[in-house]
């Protein structure tokens, strides 16, 4: 299945929509997406997730790469991510990485 | 055209073995490693002092310069050149690493034991503030500077400074038994597993963040790509591999089922992400994403190979790990490795030291960063080092050619036959009209080099003790380890020294946490120092300890051998549980057979060279 990743950037934030599958064929383009935005004057990257299907641990690390190049205190959020990837981000060990919000 | 002239006067250290002493005129003659003689002048002011094992005050030798300076007697001389009709050298301080001649303070019994006892106090005491305070990780940080202060605006947690610390607290407790280190080691393999772990939920498969940032209580920052320079933005082998040094030796004193399953899924990484299952060998680097070494994004990094990536495995975790397990799957793995170093690392037709980066298909690589056609010379040291402990379970020609064979060029290439100690990173050739080869940057001496040399000099002493330069490098090399690199004032080591062995206390090398230190080498010396004179080289008895968990090892059979050793030449002779003796092991095979218990055990086993 394919993904297709929708972004914006307003000054210290950014979103991105994804829609789709994110698997290991597909996170390569997410780490694209990402790496693309201004990571360093980010303070909030919002991932909405409500209608993605999968995630992952391919994509989980194209997160986790953007999150590392944003600084320490900022912050990054996931909202509408089904219960398999909630799932996910604890098993690998990201709860406190990564903002779980149910909006 | 202009020469350079020596004619002016320089402070430096002479090292070397006294041939003669004359107290009437204050004259010492001495002959330095490779031969060459010196005269040394004693003044009104010159003193003299015995080698400070850490934890001790100092000893002054000043008043027995006359007793001391006997033929034979190893001395470091400090002093300065005068060159004025003859060249003169005034000495400042002696420093004895032994009382007598042949009798050296660091084959004395106890002594790596005392020092290791010192470093893992030190590092608990800055870490945690313990024992005023437990021992929480929480508080860990990764740059600790040379007092043992931490930096309170800084958060940085290394995985791999935690895992060597943890290496280092599990070594300590196995030479003296004290709970504190194994509390230590057990808390840090926790929370490296807590914090610092990533399950791969797709393929089972785990792998080791770089580290952590805990400005924030409530929120970590996971650093999941390196930061170093050398390594940026990718997963480098090596701190995969240094990741698991911690918690395998922890789990060599527990048994704890969840440290091996970690690191069979480790391992798992490394034969699917990292293994070139067509040409040989381990891959360096892989992305962050797709977890592949051919990514363009590595850059100088793409599809390499490098002494650490195939190299480290062995000494960081897999003899670790097989030592505790005797599993097939590891042996085999080390004998990979060590077979990949002798096919394609060796390069004598154009250099006495080995090639250290590849190419995919073993091509060399000649261009990368600071290494160019460079080499480090406690890799050299560290190969040798290596195959020798696997040459006690294969003794293959080979690998005994290639050890003896660096043992006897890094003396003439890497070694500082004036004053004792293994140089750094070197050019592998010499230039034309060169004599020597060239530093790459300085001709310091870093502590983990003189690690490598003094274990590989130790261990083939034990192997081959006929050939008395073995003996004679072990000794000269850890005799300048202990005069110049134990930090007597603030514990630990010193992570350089000027070649005349003066601290160099500069920029991060002012750091005693930060990466590749962090109390790893330094208590690695002493603990396998401590094996190779007590069991194999000065041949007596030696205790250790270990704190199995229940049901924590396969068939509850702890396997105690320390390194691996001469088969046969070490015997289980004494056993405690809980403090009652306990007689049901073997001997030969050196195996406990813990007994049933609801409870963890204390063990104490009695090795006793045959």
């Amino acid at each position: 299945m394919s993904l297709q990743i929708i972004s914006s950037q307003a000054e210290s934030s950014a979103s991105i929509q994804l829609i789709g599958t994110v698997d290991t064929k597909t996170a390569p383009e997410l780490l694209d997406i990402l790496t693309k935005l201004d990571l360093k004057s980010l303070s909030l990257l919002k991932i909405d997730m409500s209608q993605m299907t999968f995630m992952s641990s391919a994509g989980l690390r194209a997160l986790l790469f953007a999150k590392q190049k944003m600084d320490q205190n900022s912050i990054l959020t996931v909202t509408g991510a089904c219960e398999g990837v909630v799932d996910t981000i604890k098993k690998t060990g990201l709860s406190q990485a990564i903002v779980i919000s149910e909006d | 055209m202009m020469t350079n002239l020596l004619d002016f006067t320089f402070s430096d250290l002479i090292s070397g073995y006294v041939t003669s002493y004359d107290p009437i005129a204050r004259k010492i003659e001495l002959k330095t490693s490779d031969g060459r003689d010196y005269s040394l002048e004693l003044n009104d002011n010159s003193y003299a002092k015995l080698t400070q094992n850490l934890g001790e005050s100092w000893q002054d030798r000043t008043g027995l310069l006359t007793e001391r300076l006997k033929p034979g007697q190893m001395i470091f001389a400090y002093g300065t050149f005068f060159p004025e009709d003859e060249i003169k050298f005034e000495v400042n301080c002696i420093t004895f690493p032994g009382d007598q001649s042949e009798s050296y303070l660091h084959r004395e019994k106890g002594w790596w034991i005392k020092q290791v006892d010192e470093i893992a106090n030190r590092y608990l005491t800055w870490q945690f503030n313990w024992p005023n305070t437990e021992i929480d990780y929480r508080n860990y940080r990764t740059l600790v500077n040379i007092t043992g202060m931490k930096d309170e605006s800084d958060y940085l947690q290394e995985t791999d400074t935690i895992s060597r610390m943890v290496y280092g607290m599990a070594s300590a407790y196995m030479l003296t038994g004290k709970d504190e280190y194994l509390e230590a080691a057990e808390k840090g393999t926790e929370y490296l597993r807590d914090k610092l772990r990533f399950v791969d939920t797709d393929t089972g498969l785990i792998y080791w963040y770089h580290g952590l940032k805990v400005q924030n209580q409530n929120q970590e920052q996971k650093l999941l790509v390196s930061e170093f320079g050398d390594d940026y933005d990718c997963i480098p082998a090596y701190e995969q591999i240094y990741a698991l040094a911690g918690p395998i030796q922890t789990y060599r004193l527990t048994g704890d089922p969840r440290i091996l399953d970690d690191t069979e899924r480790t391992i798992n990484l490394f034969e699917q992400h990292y293994k070139d299952h067509t040409n040989g060998g381990y891959y360096s680097h892989i992305h962050a994403v797709t977890l592949s070494a051919y990514e363009e994004s590595l850059g100088r990094n793409k599809a390499r190979k490098n002494w650490n990536s195939v190299g480290d495995h062995a000494p960081a975790y897999l003899i670790n790990l097989w030592l505790a397990t005797e599993e097939e799957r590891y042996k085999l793995m080390l004998e990979d490795t060590f077979d990949t170093i002798e096919k394609y690392f060796q390069d004598y037709d154009n250099s006495p030291f080995v090639q250290e980066k590849f190419y995919d298909s073993w091509e060399k690589d000649q261009s990368w960063g600071w290494q160019q056609n460079r080499a480090v010379v406690g890799h050299n040291l560290k190969i040798a080092w290596n195959l020798m402990r696997y040459y006690s379970i294969d003794p293959k020609k080979g690998y005994k050619e290639l050890a003896e064979k660096i043992a006897e060029l890094m003396p003439q290439f890497g070694y500082d036959k004036q004053r004792f100690g293994w140089y750094d990173v070197v050019d592998r050739v010499v230039k034309p009209g060169q004599k020597f080869h060239r530093y790459a940057w300085h001709d310091r001496k870093a502590w983990w080099q003189q690690e490598q040399g003094i274990l590989a000099y130790f261990i083939l002493q034990g192997l081959f003790p006929d050939n008395k330069d073995y003996e004679k490098y072990a000794d000269e090399s850890a005799a300048f380890y202990n005069s110049f690199f134990l930090d007597n004032s603030d514990g630990g080591v010193y992570f350089n020294v000027l070649a005349n062995g003066m601290p160099y206390l500069l920029g991060t090398e002012r750091f005693k946490g930060s990466h590749s230190m962090s109390a790893y080498h330094s208590t690695e010396l002493c603990f396998l120092s401590t094996i190779y004179i007590d069991l194999m080289t000065n041949k007596r008895p030696l205790d250790l300890y270990f704190s199995p968990l229940p049901g924590g090892f396969k068939d509850n059979i702890l396997r105690v051998s320390p390194d691996i050793l001469p088969k046969g030449s070490v015997k289980l002779t004494g056993c405690e549980i809980n403090g009652e003796n306990y007689s049901d092991y073997d001997s030969n095979q050196l195996h406990v057979h813990l007994p049933h218990s609801a409870d963890r055990l204390k063990v104490k086993v009695t090795l006793t060279p045959v």
